[in-house]
């Protein structure tokens, strides 16, 4: 049976013979049967649980030591640390955009990837926070930059973009979680009503006392839209002010006013290569394929496409303005990226950014697979190339040639972004395992919707929870 | 409370009480004027709600006194988690102490035997600061780094601290107790077979007591051996005059100076003065600008100063000076052929221009050409009547220097022909420092009794019987001579930190009892001084110096029959090996002073190694490039060498320096076994040539596999075109005073879109700093001092080649090279392609101190989360470290890149003696943190992990003068607060100051026309601003 989207001429939002029971059944049953999980889950989880190891030691010896563990020197003093902030905050931003955006932009297609991608947001942003905490050199002080009562009567200087980012990430990590949560409280009903083990205190408390009552879902699609609604401006914001950090400052190559629409193209574009990253291996493993169809494939491989291209547009503006504003040091900053000692990274990020993921021009490109992941995975490199040839190589060589230096990144570096990584995997493979991975009472209402005949209920296939049992 | 007045509350007795008459006359309330006895009671029990003992239940009672006792007996768990620290109070308080105030003492501070006057501050009982003596001729108030640094060494944890007996400690009296056996035992034969090793010394207490010993002893043999003498120095002059002769320079009064391979800016005696002096022709505001003409074999700071510079192989120095000396009209040899080196156009310009500039004009050559060239340029001064104008001479100040080579040779054959029993090591390290191939280690074997006395346990210490410990010159008395032979004071601040005795205290045992040095100092000068010693000797101690003791410079007489000895030399074909003293750490004897190990090099600016420098074209010519490993051999000897590329560098030469390889120097120095990327230089010393020279020809020189690590603090040298130092001739100069680009509309460039002053600065000071690119050496002076005056911490050489050096100022130093006219240092040059155009001649060195700009739009300030570095009212751009978190954004944001940052603990020493740690684990010795933090300046906060840090104008030295200026009621004078650069700069480029007062330096500097701010256009503001360098070529001597 094939699903139809009223608004699209050729949509495929949900294939195969779907009930209100099987959607509880396919979804659910991750949570409530481990078997249910193939081989894949114990190995991810794994190699996410060993490598978090790595972090939590990267973590300790930092402290212990000091930031020298690092490759940061001067002039190069924002490295690995920065880069590591800005990729992880990035990637964050697809979750954001799918879950607020696209819902007050009433896109169907959001139902079965938001919670998968609002999930990824959390755990990004989490990532992410680790480093603008610990690559402060006195991390164990890094609370100064909070606004909060003090003997010392000093609050934080307003006029730095630090400072702006710790509001940004904050309401952002905020406003995600509860946007998360309350999505998933109808979902939490569904697996109370469903449990049959002790599991179902846990699920019971988590669920609110939600009854599924015309009230409860009145207030509560009231509730989800005002976070929508909240949401929305983050999505341009957050990474508007992550570029500020750059973009307020004096070093050539990062005094640009270009940076704050670029970054958020950058973060979307990197945002979904991440979904898409995760998604299309896990649709596999999972069977979920009837309902994160190739059509959300072939979306989201247009929205990379799309903020690609301003990305790609920011790339050549940089460029462009260097030779524009007649600036000696500009022209520098030009010059030492296509012929300086990092060139490597600049034309690695042209091809990984700018030109491989043109290939999605192909609607036939963007039906298969292997392709769309392998383009994913250089648009994370090309992602966090982006930003390295933006912070070291910006710092590397600015005003005066005789503090000019190179920088180079430690195995703590790499250990601390390995171990971020590890740290994201282990809790997607945990969140895929304890939580309901697909908005099931969302996929229930579209499958309502689009129905043909929608009084034809099937009762047996209603749950308390799903809207379709109204 | 409440509840209980409202229970208690009697109206009925109260109203009675008003109506009886007998209540008080105030009351506080109905309840106290009710007098109820509840009320009484509650008034007057201090705790009226608390439990009473009698109440108590007695098993609460148990309780509540088990827990207190418990508590009570917390208490003394503090030993657990906090040392035991005793304060103890002076009991009797120090002359003049105010704890929190220092005091000053004069001293003098030694170098190659020769004696610089200083002073030094000292906090608490402790030295903490030395700066130049501004009564003492050789100083003038003014210093280099070996004097800023020398403080280090005094609490240097890895000197030697007890007396040694092979490796056993042992005591004084077991020392003396032998060495009496031993005199006494060849007090018959007048101490034949006793021998004394010394540095040379200019000390006249010294030279008495060694004269006593040998009347005493007249078999008793003294030897001097210094590794960098003034043999050919002295014999020249002893050839071109009769006697050894000290040659003094007036550099205020010459108008054309020539210099053949003579760094007398950084090297010598009287580096210091002559800086001074040759500054004071550099400014055009203050006088007539002097012409340097540099000829010298290997970059120096003087070849970097001068108006034109052209290389000379070593070996073609001779007849270079021969050909200038004939074409002044000396009479030279004829066979002496005609010199190729230098382009004659510009050889032309030079000697007319000392034509022109008869009587006023100074030719001068380094100690390391032979003495037949030293003889030539006396011939040259002698044909320009120099002598008695711009030269005079008195007699030599170090005799014996003039046969430093021969005495080590004498020395080395009398202990290998078993003539010499007993040898006596005073100071010096000969066993690194004699070159290996002159056998003086395996001579010593074949002494019975070898005694070094020695301020670290070296390489000679390791090969003697008997090691003893020695005093720092801030622990014992002395006196010294400096080049213009004025006497000063060695004057000790401190009790010897171990177990130490100076040279005179040992000399003593010689002469009969032993006696306190300063008995024996004092001794000399009673004598010699007017009739009220005391007060004569306190005047001195207080001044530093001996009044009038200067001999009278006379006008040295040219034997002109001596021209005629000189031959010409046998050139020899193949790679040229100048061998130099280390500029740092010199002939090795400050290689465990971490600030100086760690202070860039001037030109290479390499740390913590020395290396074999190559011109870029013999680079290319033989496939090396930086940081490989050559093999350089030579008859004498092989050593291994890292390659470092210097432009301006003479091609098919190498220069390497000594001082390097030290196995036995202490934690920081010793480093010559450590793989490459650790190790610290290499032992130059094996191919050094025989006789006294200081270079060779046809070396061989072979690539080795393997890197070697070398540490630079300036990775990038040219300015690629960018307006940074600016530099012109007078008549550029005369038609835009600064050199301001066209393009650059300083108005423009400084208009902001916000206020000019978030404060109001009427009625502050206001800071200013100005330093003046025309009269700065790059001597590193100032880093040095800044280094000890701002407790600086030493990172280490792997930290350094990470880029994080600690240096809150630092010498920036560029190249410009010029090519057929055309001006190429915007290009960059240092590719394979772009060497051959590397004419050593056309390359021009330039050098910027930079330190914090103390922007007034500083950029570091708005980007700080934290408001750790803020704005004064005075224009200090201040760093408030305690409030610090460490983003590091202030530094990213600053285009001068000033800022520093405490990438790990450094302040607590560790590097300095853990340099070669696993992987990064980074040990610390208590002991040796302990004695390091006695060299910190009390009011300088010392940084920890974590935080940055910067130039600070130093605020600690305002403050300091405020509060003086406060307590006395005044206002702070216009120049009263000088810095630590400022007051180090031997040539006063650094002027400080309030720009708030018209009158100030400062200001007065300000309005210099050749003023300019660095990277104006970032609208930064800075306080510090620059003067255009002043370039005064010979338009005669055309580009090379």
């Amino acid at each position: 049976m094939v699903a139809r989207d009223p608004h699209d001429k050729n949509p495929e939002l949900l294939v195969g013979n779907y009930s209100y029971k099987r959607m509880d059944e396919d979804v659910l049953s991750l949570i409530t049967q481990q078997k249910k999980h193939p081989f894949a889950w114990y190995i991810f989880l794994g190699i996410g649980f060993m490598i978090t190891q790595i972090l939590l030691l990267s973590i300790t010896w930092l402290v212990y030591q000091g930031i020298g563990i690092w490759g940061n020197n001067q002039p190069v003093g924002w490295g690995f640390d920065i880069i590591n902030f800005v990729w992880w905050i990035g990637i964050g931003h697809a979750g954001t955009l799918i879950s607020a955006i696209l819902l007050l932009l009433r896109q169907q297609w959001r139902n079965s990837i938001n919670r998968f991608a609002e999930a990824m947001t959390i755990f990004a942003v989490m990532c992410a926070g680790l480093y603008p905490l610990l690559h402060t050199g006195r991390p164990w002080v890094a609370y100064w930059l909070f606004p909060y009562p003090n003997v010392l009567a000093m609050g934080p200087q307003f006029r730095s973009p630090l400072i702006w980012d710790v509001f940004a990430v904050t309401t952002y990590i905020t406003v995600s979680a509860l946007f998360w949560f309350i999505g998933l409280i109808p979902d939490f009903a569904t697996l109370r009503d469903r449990a049959t083990t002790k599991a179902k205190t846990v699920w019971g408390l988590l669920s609110m006392g939600w009854r599924g009552s015309s009230r409860h879902w009145l207030r509560y699609e009231q509730a989800y839209l005002i976070l929508a609604g909240l949401s929305t401006p983050l999505v341009l914001s957050v990474h508007s002010i992550v570029s500020l950090d750059f973009a307020v400052s004096i070093v050539p190559g990062w005094n640009v006013t270009l940076f704050p629409p670029y970054f958020v193209a950058g973060a979307v574009f990197a945002g979904f290569a991440m979904v898409l990253t995760f998604m299309i291996p896990i649709r596999r493993w999972y069977k979920l394929e009837g309902m994160i169809t190739m059509r959300h494939i072939d979306w989201m491989c247009k929205i990379m496409l799309a903020t690609g291209l301003i990305v790609f547009y920011g790339y050549l503006m940089e460029v462009f303005y260097a030779w524009y504003s007649a600036n000696p040091y500009e022209l520098y900053m030009a010059e030492n990226r296509l012929f300086g000692p990092y060139a490597w990274a600049f034309v690695a990020l042209w091809i990984c950014n700018g030109i491989l993921p043109l290939i999605l021009f192909f609607p036939k490109m963007r039906q298969n697979l292997k392709v769309i992941w392998i383009v994913c995975q250089f648009v994370s490199i090309g992602m966090w190339l982006e930003r390295f040839v933006i912070i070291p190589m910006s710092l590397h060589r600015d005003y005066l040639p005789s503090s000019w230096g190179m920088y180079y990144p430690t195995v703590w570096d790499f250990g601390m972004f390995l171990g971020t990584m590890g740290f994201f995997i282990m809790l997607m493979f945990l969140f895929i395992r304890f939580l309901p991975i697909i908005n099931v009472f969302e996929m229930k209402e579209l499958l309502s919707r689009m129905r043909p005949g929608r009084q034809a209920v099937e009762p047996e296939a209603a749950s308390v929870a799903g809207k379709g049992g109204e | 409370m409440a509840e209980n007045q409202n229970k208690r509350v009697d109206i009925a007795a109260a109203q009675a009480k008003l109506a009886s008459g007998s209540s008080r006359e105030y009351w506080k309330g109905l309840e106290e004027l009710a007098e109820t006895p509840e009320f009484t009671k509650y008034i007057e029990d201090e705790f009226p709600e608390r439990q009473s003992i009698v109440t108590m239940d007695r098993r609460n009672l148990l309780k509540f006194m088990g827990a207190s006792l418990l508590l009570g007996g917390l208490g003394g768990c503090r030993n657990i988690f906090m040392p035991q620290e005793k304060i103890v109070p002076y009991v009797k308080s120090p002359e003049d102490q105010v704890l929190g105030r220092p005091l000053y003492y004069a001293s003098t501070f030694t170098h190659q035997g020769y004696g610089y006057g200083v002073v030094v501050q000292q906090n608490e009982g402790r030295p903490t600061k030395i700066e130049g003596n501004t009564l003492h001729s050789a100083s003038l108030g003014r210093s280099d780094s070996y004097m800023q640094a020398s403080l280090l060494s005094l609490y240097d944890p890895d000197r030697l601290q007890i007396v040694q007996d092979a490796s056993e400690p042992a005591s004084w009296d077991d020392f003396f107790g032998i060495l009496r056996d031993k005199i006494s035992s060849r007090k018959e034969a007048g101490g034949q077979g006793l021998a004394m090793l010394f540095e040379p010394t200019s000390s006249p207490t010294t030279q008495r007591m060694i004269a006593q010993v040998q009347a005493k002893f007249p078999n008793l043999r003294v030897f001097f051996y210094d590794p960098v003498p003034r043999d050919a120095a002295y014999e020249g002059t002893a050839r071109a005059f009769g006697e050894p002769m000290e040659l003094l320079y007036d550099f205020t009064l010459a108008d054309v100076v020539v210099s053949f391979d003579h760094d007398f800016l950084h090297e010598g005696p009287g580096h210091v003065r002559y800086t001074h002096d040759f500054a004071k022709r550099r400014d055009p505001a203050q006088g007539n600008l002097n012409r340097l003409y540099a000829m010298e074999c290997t970059p120096t700071l003087l070849g970097a100063m001068a108006d034109h510079r052209a290389v000379c192989r070593s070996g073609d120095m001779l007849s270079l000076v021969a050909d200038v000396a004939r074409k002044l009209g000396v009479a030279v040899d004829p066979s002496i052929p005609a010199q190729k080196a230098v382009p004659e156009k510009l050889l032309n310009a030079m000697i007319s221009d000392l034509m022109s500039a008869r009587g006023r004009s100074i030719v001068t050559v380094s100690d390391y050409h032979s003495a037949d060239v030293h003889v030539l340029v006396h011939a040259i001064n002698a044909a320009l009547d120099n002598f008695g104008a711009t030269i005079r001479a008195i007699p030599a100040v170090l005799p014996s220097q003039r046969t430093s080579e021969a005495q080590i040779v004498d020395l080395i054959g009398q202990m290998n022909s078993g003539l010499i029993d007993t040898l006596l090591i005073f100071g010096g390290n000969p066993s690194y420092t004699v070159p290996k191939n002159y056998g003086f280690n395996e001579a010593l074997s074949k002494v019975n009794l070898k005694v070094h006395h020695t301020l670290y346990f070296d390489e000679t210490s390791e090969r003697c019987d008997w090691s003893l410990p020695a005093s720092h010159y801030l622990e014992a008395w002395g006196d010294a001579r400096s080049f213009d032979g004025q006497i000063s004071v060695v004057q000790p601040l401190i009790a010897p930190l171990y177990n130490s005795e100076s040279v005179l205290e040992i000399l003593s045992v010689f002469l009969g009892a032993f006696k306190k040095s300063y008995e024996a100092v004092r001794e000399t000068w009673k004598p010699q001084m007017a009739a009220d010693f005391e007060k004569s000797w306190r005047e001195v101690l207080h001044n530093g110096v001996v009044p009038n003791s200067n001999p009278t410079p006379i006008t040295p007489a040219f034997r002109s029959s001596e021209l005629m000895a000189i031959r010409p030399t046998r050139s020899v074909a193949g790679i040229e090996v100048n061998l130099r003293p280390d500029p740092t750490i010199w002939d090795g004897q400050y290689s465990n002073n971490g600030w100086l190990q760690e202070l860039p090099k001037p030109l290479t600016t390499l740390t913590w190694d020395n290396a074999a420098i190559l011109s870029p074209r013999t680079a290319e010519r033989l496939g090396l490039d930086r940081e490989d490993i050559v093999e350089i051999s030579s008859a004498q000897g092989v050593i291994q060498a890292p390659v470092l590329i210097l432009p301006g560098q003479m091609d098919e030469a190498i220069t390497v320096h000594l001082g390097y390889g030290r196995t036995r120097a202490g934690r920081v120095g010793s480093g010559a076994n450590l793989p490459t990327t650790d190790r610290v230089g290499f032992d130059a010393s094996p191919i050094k040539p025989r006789e006294g020279k200081w270079s060779f020809s046809g070396a061989g020189v072979k690539k080795v596999p393997g890197r070697w690590t070398l540490a630079t603090c300036q990775e990038h040298h040219y300015m690629e075109g960018r307006d940074i130092i600016r530099a012109g001739t007078p008549e550029e100069l005369a038609k835009n005073p600064n050199l301001q680009p066209e393009q650059k509309n300083p108005e423009k460039l400084e208009k902001s879109l916000y206020p000019d002053n978030i404060f109001d600065p009427t009625g502050y000071n206001q800071w200013a700093m100005t330093v003046d690119l025309s009269l700065c050496t790059g001597c590193n002076a100032c880093v040095t001092a800044c280094q000890a005056e701002n407790n600086i911490s030493v990172v280490g050489k792997d930290e350094v080649r990470r880029g994080r050096e600690m240096h809150w100022m630092r010498i920036d130093r560029y190249y410009r090279v010029r090519h057929q006219g055309q001006d190429l240092e915007a290009e960059r040059i240092m590719g394979p392609m772009g060497n051959s155009i590397f004419e050593p001649n056309s390359v021009e060195t330039y050098f910027m101190p930079l330190m914090c700009q103390h922007c007034e739009k500083a950029p570091c300030e708005p980007v700080c989360p934290v408001a750790a570095t803020v704005h004064s009212h005075e224009g200090l751009n201040q760093m408030v470290y305690n409030r610090c978190v460490g983003t590091r954004y202030c530094s990213n944001n600053c285009p001068y890149k000033v800022r520093r940052f405490n990438y790990y603990n450094y302040s607590d020493n560790q590097d300095q003696f853990q340099r070669s740690t696993v992987n990064g684990v980074r040990n610390t010795t208590e002991d040796a943190r302990q004695l390091l933090r006695m060299v910190n300046n009390p009011n300088v906060t010392v940084r920890g992990r974590g935080v940055m840090e910067k130039c600070t104008y130093c605020v600690q030295r305002i403050n300091l003068k405020r509060i003086e200026a406060k307590r006395e009621g005044r206002d702070l004078g216009p120049d009263e607060v000088v810095t630590a650069c400022q007051q180090a700069c031997p040539a006063g480029a650094i002027v400080f100051g309030d720009m708030s007062n018209p009158n100030s330096q400062v200001s007065q500097s300000r309005r210099d026309p050749r003023t300019y701010k660095l990277l104006q256009e970032t609208g930064t503001r800075p306080r510090t601003t620059y003067k255009v360098r002043v370039l005064n070529p010979n338009p005669e001597a055309g580009q090379a």
